[in-house]
């Protein structure tokens, strides 16, 4: 009888082990892999369709897991590519759609006509973040329209 | 243990599972964090330092025969390697329980094991990544949501050997969030835990191990923040070696890994030491 129980129990223990503690598979990431070259911007990446708009991203510092970012953000006319001011107020907000969570608020300035420098582009962890280049009313901060560029640290 | 960002106080309760009358515990936890998993199902590899430092204090209280009540008190502090480096340290996320003992051991059954069941309530202490003020994310310290939960542990000794299984459910309670980085309703939904253990007694000492299965609804934003978010999913393996020193105190160092077992999902994943000491009271 005695025998017959340290059977079950140790067939019981395999079976849990067998059925729910199969090992995990990491598949990680190529470590020199840049990340950050994807999201290259190329010259009138973008557009905001309202104010018939392109801009460009231009990387000052590239943010990375431990690094404090910036960017200027130049926006003018399709056709002339002559610099040109916003009718809207310009916000950007960075944000991590698996998480829900955002990073901290960015400061942005304006250096001159259709030309913001934003600082403090920081992402608090590792993973697939959107930075949103919006347009918004002024004050109620309602968006208009933004475009969602890619982001992964 | 700790699951995805800013852990889960729900795995494993301040629960009474032998005859004592009361068990106070204080456990200090070193954790790193190793690696991060994505919704694609890539892991990165942690370049830099992220680090917390747990010391917890748990107690709880046999009453009226067969029911407990417990509390869980942890204190945190988070460092984190950012052009020099920032830290923060304060309270997590607090919990309580009670407990009702459902299946005794009184008459030492060959296969049935004592049955606790549990309620548990966790209270938002710990700030949350949504709150977090000081720009790194080091300043959450907890989930930040109001919760509660239902479960149950199973333990069963056939000496030297001892097995138990804590299976528990919980709710995370929406809230609104509202600074200077996002105004949006933050829905956390409900989640789950697993935690099978074994260990294997001579003399004084006994070596264990246990995994413990987390999962995580997906939270989603409804604000300035507007996603779905996507589930979380983790399981930490444990290897426990303890000492009895008398009949009413426990010491206990162990060493738990997240990059082991299961799939783990939408997660940052630590490995950590967690050093124990347990005293006992009898009835």
């Amino acid at each position: 009888m005695h025998h017959c129980q340290k059977k079950i129990k140790i067939f019981l223990s395999f079976l849990c082990i067998l059925g729910l503690a199969h090992c995990a598979k990491p598949n990680y990431v190529d470590e020199n892999l840049n990340f950050l070259s994807e999201n290259k911007l190329s010259s009138c990446s973008f557009y905001f369709k309202v104010e018939n708009i392109c801009f460009d991203v231009e990387w000052g510092v590239r943010p990375g897991e431990a690094e404090v970012g910036d960017f200027e953000i130049v926006f003018y006319a399709p056709e002339t590519l002559a610099p040109t001011e916003l009718s809207h107020d310009l916000s950007v907000k960075l944000r991590m759609p698996s998480m829900s969570h955002p990073s901290p608020h960015v400061k942005i300035q304006k250096l001159s006509e259709g030309r913001y420098h934003v600082e403090r582009v920081f992402f608090n962890m590792p993973g697939d973040w959107e930075i949103q280049i919006r347009l918004v009313t002024p004050n109620s901060e309602a968006s208009i329209e933004e475009v969602i560029i890619p982001y992964h640290i | 243990m700790a699951a995805a960002c800013c852990g889960s106080g729900f795995t494993v309760p301040s629960i009474i599972t032998t005859d004592d009358k009361a068990q106070a515990t204080f456990s200090y936890q070193y954790a790193k964090a190793y690696a991060d998993v994505f919704t694609n199902g890539n892991w990165q590899k942690r370049r830099t330092d992220d680090i917390t430092q747990t010391w917890k204090l748990e107690a709880a209280h046999i009453f009226k025969d067969r029911w407990q009540g417990g509390i869980s008190l942890p204190y945190q502090q988070r460092k984190r390697e950012m052009s020099g480096e920032v830290q923060s340290q304060g309270l997590a996320d607090i919990s309580l329980q009670m407990g009702y003992e459902y299946w005794t051991d009184w008459t030492y059954h060959a296969y049935r094991p004592k049955g606790i069941g549990y309620l548990s309530f966790q209270l938002p202490t710990g700030r949350s990544i949504y709150e977090s003020e000081d720009g790194s994310g080091v300043d959450a310290r907890g989930r930040g949501f109001w919760g509660i939960g239902v479960g149950s542990i199973l333990t069963k000794n056939w000496n030297p050997w001892d097995v138990s299984l804590n299976l528990e459910i919980h709710h995370s309670f929406s809230k609104h969030v509202h600074n200077r980085n996002v105004d949006a309703k933050i829905k956390p939904g409900q989640g789950a835990g697993l935690t099978l253990g074994g260990g294997y007694s001579w003399q004084y000492w006994r070596l264990g191990g246990l995994i413990a299965w987390v999962y995580e609804d997906a939270i989603g934003a409804d604000g300035t923040i507007s996603t779905q978010g996507n589930l979380q999913r983790v399981a930490t393996g444990s290897l426990v070696v303890s000492y009895l020193f008398n009949n009413n105190s426990t010491a206990a160092l162990s060493y738990n890994d997240q990059t082991i077992f299961g799939s783990p999902y939408n997660t940052t994943l630590n490995k950590s030491i967690l050093l124990f000491y347990q005293m006992r009271w009898e009835r």
